[in-house]
């Protein structure tokens, strides 16, 4: 192999195709002189040399390909032939580039998504072996786990290697400059071990082999080292006084660490609860080596059904429901990554369709191009390689920007829903979403655009000598492709239009309290003065003291028209339920959330009293005890029966477990949970009775000027202890939070709707207009014959309606059957929602409309005779 | 059989040159006078068919002058040449032979 020729030949281009332009001009010199000298004139002889020459370019082709260069030397001229065909068909171009570039744009970016929330390894070692543990039983699918519960699984589980308990436990930090208000959770001593990270500075908990580890002791984040404690060198030496006493601190979790979500500091705690029922814990565990999740549940509910058989009521849960770790952390948003992935796979085939009648139309108008090449000697091979190049240098184009499309779309979603997005997810663009990016864009290009190129190529013979784009019978695609972007547009549409409706009925909805005009004051109490040491809650003497005077100063404030507290705000994201006995009962029988508040919350937060009475001044700690019970309570507990009088009592209610109360009044009911949540039976006891669990409560302030009102409401905190901590905010905020995710999903959606019906118009408007251009002819003879502008106008716009037609027919069929699948995620309405339907044909027709007005006018002022002349 | 042509024309190449070096045409020339104007070798089949034989080293190129003073590449069989030629001239006889034969019984 003569290696030199070869390299010569690919490294030496022009000199290699000048020495070959050399020897063939000598060839066809030397056969010109040769028929000279057979006797024929110059002319003649000349082309009769041409003719034995063959055809140029495939001889060429030929003789490169036997030095063995074609491959690069051909995609460089690909290359450069597809960019000056491009040049010439600039509107093509673009359109391509953004079609591409939104389809792709949008599709990279909820693989981005979609990547980091569900592909991604979660950032703990061997994170596959991660599970989260809880209780099953009859009424709770999945609750969390009580101590003694977590004491059986640890010392019995063969299946797990390591368990671990936690709990989110918000402290107060008091004795740096300011008292702060922390994410804390307390966990037992071998949290870290059970997910392998350990701490970078200092050490985790001494865990003593098993449960009787250390007590008093903390690990910080790195974030709250740094930020909190101003990266102070001698940490160690810290003690934390938090709302569980004090703690050393031991040791400096890695940056980014965070498990639980948002957590800065783990408090080491034990639990010697004997009881089965306080569900407390949220337990995780690390199955043994070659141990499977199954494995593991069928131990643990074998575990559950022994107790449950030696211990009987005394224990609710029946077995155990195990997740991975990974479904647990992202249950909540997998639903919505998939609704997500479909809507925009759909707005990826509205831009593919896009781009196939593009390229249609153009492979059309390259045909008489493509046949002289043809003519020329060019193989089929050849002009399918060129177009292929061409569609593929559209298709990177496009990619390219539709990347930094997505980029700036994960940014927009990342900045819209960080409460929708588990925090572990690290949601970027990177190499890895890139490359998915371009295979999806060059994908798209060779899909939309080789089988027209196919098309087109198959029969050029004739094309060339009819002068190209006669009046055949084409377009016959044409069709088809607009009713395939009217019934994807439609499905979106549809999609999107009962997000935004069920969006609609869940702010429509009365949550049972006001929400406008209504300021926040978070008070958390310090431990140290307000819970009493002996029993863990609220000291009966300091904590209404302290709220009384809070209340007493802000009445006197100059624009609060109201004010009241509750300890557990709705919408705050806590809540503690009872069980309780009714009138002497000796059994529990029937349960309910707990809140404390004063006499004027109800007012104030708007709660409408509708039986009996509210709390008055009478109703002190000295007094009987008394409780108002919402209308959920009344009719689930009392069906029937007026509950005014009758008698409760909640045994495991601190400080007065024996004390029964009497119902006083009946309130309305209150989405507590969320504004989409269902509502549950709750009691309100008087805080002056029951100060327990108000060491945090949430002063409400009714006013019209907030702004003023803030600092005062802080100040009246401050000055009834300067160790308060106070946190303002409003129900507005807390509202917006509580539909944040629905608000998140409905955006998007909506967005990508948008999206797929402009491109549907848009498509529809290219193809319409291209057809018109291409009939100018007949609908030149049309209007020569007699037809008016009119009727000419009515042809384009019947055209499209009878394509546009069954594709909504389609679409509406299509969502009829898919919108099911989302049907757990809408609100108040049915998935088969009829407004939804109807205004969505209504838009689709109206949208394809108005994309076909501008073509159809433009035939409409077709000059026959232009038109006629025009071949 | 497309083989067969295919090393038909490499053949005839070949053993033109064994009558000493010649440039392209000169070569095309050669096979139709010699087939008595039956064979007209085009361009599109002889230089890619030349070029092959020379990246495998049976003939060597040559830039030089021709006759009529012009710039022309002269192509001369090497020795690997003849002796592929040698192989082929005998693999042709006996492939010759045997469809004589076969059409004769035929």
């Amino acid at each position: 192999v003569n290696l030199r020729a070869r390299l010569r030949a690919l490294f030496d281009r022009k000199t290699a195709e000048a020495d070959l332009d050399d020897e063939l001009r000598f060839h066809l010199e030397m056969e010109t002189e040769h028929q000279m000298r057979m006797g024929l004139p110059e002319g003649e002889a000349k082309r009769r040399a041409r003719v034995e020459f063959g055809g140029v370019e495939r001889y060429r082709d030929e003789s490169r390909d036997a030095r063995g260069v074609g491959a690069v030397e051909d995609l460089t001229r690909d290359l450069r032939v597809a960019l000056r065909s491009l040049k010439r068909a600039p509107g093509f171009a673009l359109i391509s580039i953004f079609t591409v570039a939104l389809g792709v744009g949008t599709t990279t970016a909820v693989f981005s998504l979609i990547d980091g929330i569900l592909l991604r390894p979660l950032p703990y070692p061997n994170a596959d072996a991660h599970v989260r543990i809880y209780e099953r039983s009859a009424k709770y699918p999945a609750s969390s786990v009580s101590g003694a519960n977590f004491l059986d699984i640890e010392r019995q589980s063969k299946t797990l290697e390591t368990v671990a308990f936690f709990s989110d436990w918000p402290q107060t930090i008091l004795g740096l400059a300011e008292p702060v208000r922390v994410d804390a959770a307390v966990v037992s001593a071998r949290f870290f071990d059970v997910l392998r990270v350990r701490p970078v500075t200092g050490r985790g908990f001494l865990s003593d082999g098993g449960r009787n580890g250390e007590t008093h002791a903390a690990v910080i984040s790195d974030r709250f080292w740094r930020q909190t404690l101003s990266a102070r060198s001698d940490w160690s030496t810290m003690l934390l006084h938090g709302d569980r006493g004090d703690s050393r601190i031991v040791g400096i979790m890695p940056p980014g660490f965070s498990y639980p979500t948002g957590v800065d500091v783990w408090v080491v705690g034990t639990d010697d609860n004997p009881s089965r029922t306080a569900h407390n814990w949220s337990v995780i565990g690390r199955l043994e080596p070659g141990a499977r999740i199954d494995d593991a549940r069928t131990e643990l509910d074998h575990l559950f059904g022994a107790l449950k058989a030696q211990l009987g009521k005394d224990i609710d849960a029946e077995g155990v429901t195990i997740r991975t770790l990974r479904e647990s952390l992202t249950r909540r948003v997998r639903t919505l990554m998939f609704v997500l992935l479909g809507a925009v796979v759909l707005v990826l085939l509205v831009a593919c369709t896009n781009l196939a009648s593009a390229n249609l139309a153009r492979g059309e108008g390259q045909q008489r191009e493509l046949a002289v090449r043809t003519a020329l000697g060019a193989s089929r091979g050849r002009l399918i390689r060129q177009l292929a190049t061409e569609k593929i240098v559209l298709c990177v184009a496009g990619g390219l920007f539709g990347i930094a499309l997505a980029w700036m779309l994960v940014r927009v979603a990342v900045a819209l829903g960080p409460e929708t997005l588990p925090a572990f997810a690290t949601v970027t663009v990177d190499m890895r979403v890139m490359a998915f990016g371009l295979v999806i864009a060059i994908a798209t290009g060779l899909v939309t655009g080789m089988a027209p190129a196919l098309r087109v190529t198959n029969d050029l013979r004739g094309v060339a000598a009819s002068g190209g784009g006669g009046a055949g019978k084409r377009g016959g695609l044409r069709g088809p492709l607009i009713a395939t972007e009217i019934a994807l547009a439609t499905v979106l549409l549809i999609g999107a239009g009962l997000f935004l409706r069920s969006f609609e009925t869940l702010l429509a909805e009365d949550p049972g309290y006001r929400i406008q005009r209504i300021e926040l004051a978070d008070v958390a109490l310090p431990s140290a003065g307000y819970t009493n040491p002996k029993v863990g809650y609220g000291d009966t003497l300091a904590v209404p003291r302290f709220f009384t005077q809070v209340l007493r100063r802000l009445r006197a404030t100059p624009g609060v028209d109201a004010v009241g507290i509750v300890n557990q705000i709705p919408l705050g994201g806590s809540g503690v339920g009872t069980g309780f006995m009714i009138d002497g009962g000796t059994e529990i029988k029937a349960d309910a959330d707990y809140r404390v508040v004063d006499s004027a919350y109800f007012g104030t937060i708007g709660i409408p009293l509708l039986k009996g009475r509210i709390f008055t001044s009478a109703d002190n700690a000295g007094a009987a005890h008394v409780v108002i019970i919402n209308r959920e309570a009344a009719d689930k507990y009392w069906q029937g029966v007026d509950p005014l009088g009758h008698r409760i009592r909640p045994p495991g209610m601190d400080s007065h477990r024996d004390v029964w109360l009497a119902i006083v009044g009946v309130v309305g009911n209150v989405r507590h949970y969320g504004l989409d949540q269902p509502v549950s039976p709750e009691m309100y006891v008087h805080y002056l009775q029951r100060p327990e669990r108000m060491t945090s409560a949430s002063v409400v302030v009714r006013t019209s000027r907030p702004t003023a009102v803030a600092p005062a409401m802080r100040a009246a905190a401050k000055e009834a202890d300067r160790n308060a901590l106070v946190e303002i905010h409003s129900m507005q905020s807390l509202a917006d939070h509580s539909v944040a995710g629905r608000r998140f999903s409905m955006t998007v959606l909506s967005a990508f709707s948008a999206l797929a019906l402009f491109l549907a118009a848009v498509g529809i408007y290219g193809v319409l207009a291209y057809g018109v251009v291409q009939r100018q002819r007949e609908i030149g003879v049309r209007m020569a014959l007699g037809a008016t502008r009119g009727g000419v106008r009515g042809l384009i716009l019947g055209d499209a309606m009878r394509a546009v037609v069954p594709g909504l027919a389609v679409g509406l069929a299509a969502a009829f059957f898919t919108t099911r699948f989302v049907a757990a995620m809408l609100y108040g309405i049915a998935p088969i929602d009829p407004p939804t339907f109807i205004v969505t044909a209504a838009v689709i027709l109206v949208v394809a409309l108005g994309a076909s007005l501008w073509p159809a006018s433009r035939a409409a002022r077709v000059d026959p005779m232009i038109a006629m002349r025009a071949e | 059989m497309l083989e067969r042509v295919q090393g038909s024309l490499d053949m005839m190449i070949l053993k033109t040159l064994m009558n000493g070096t010649m440039h392209g045409w000169g070569i095309a020339h050669h096979i139709r006078t010699r087939s008595k104007d039956a064979l007209h070798v085009r361009q599109g089949a002889l230089y890619p068919a030349v070029h092959r034989l020379e990246d495998a080293g049976l003939v060597r190129g040559e830039w030089g002058v021709s006759d009529n003073n012009r710039r022309a590449r002269f192509y001369t069989i090497s020795a690997a040449g003849k002796r592929h030629l040698t192989v082929e001239t005998a693999d042709w006889k006996s492939f010759v032979r045997v469809v004589g034969l076969v059409m004769e019984l035929a």
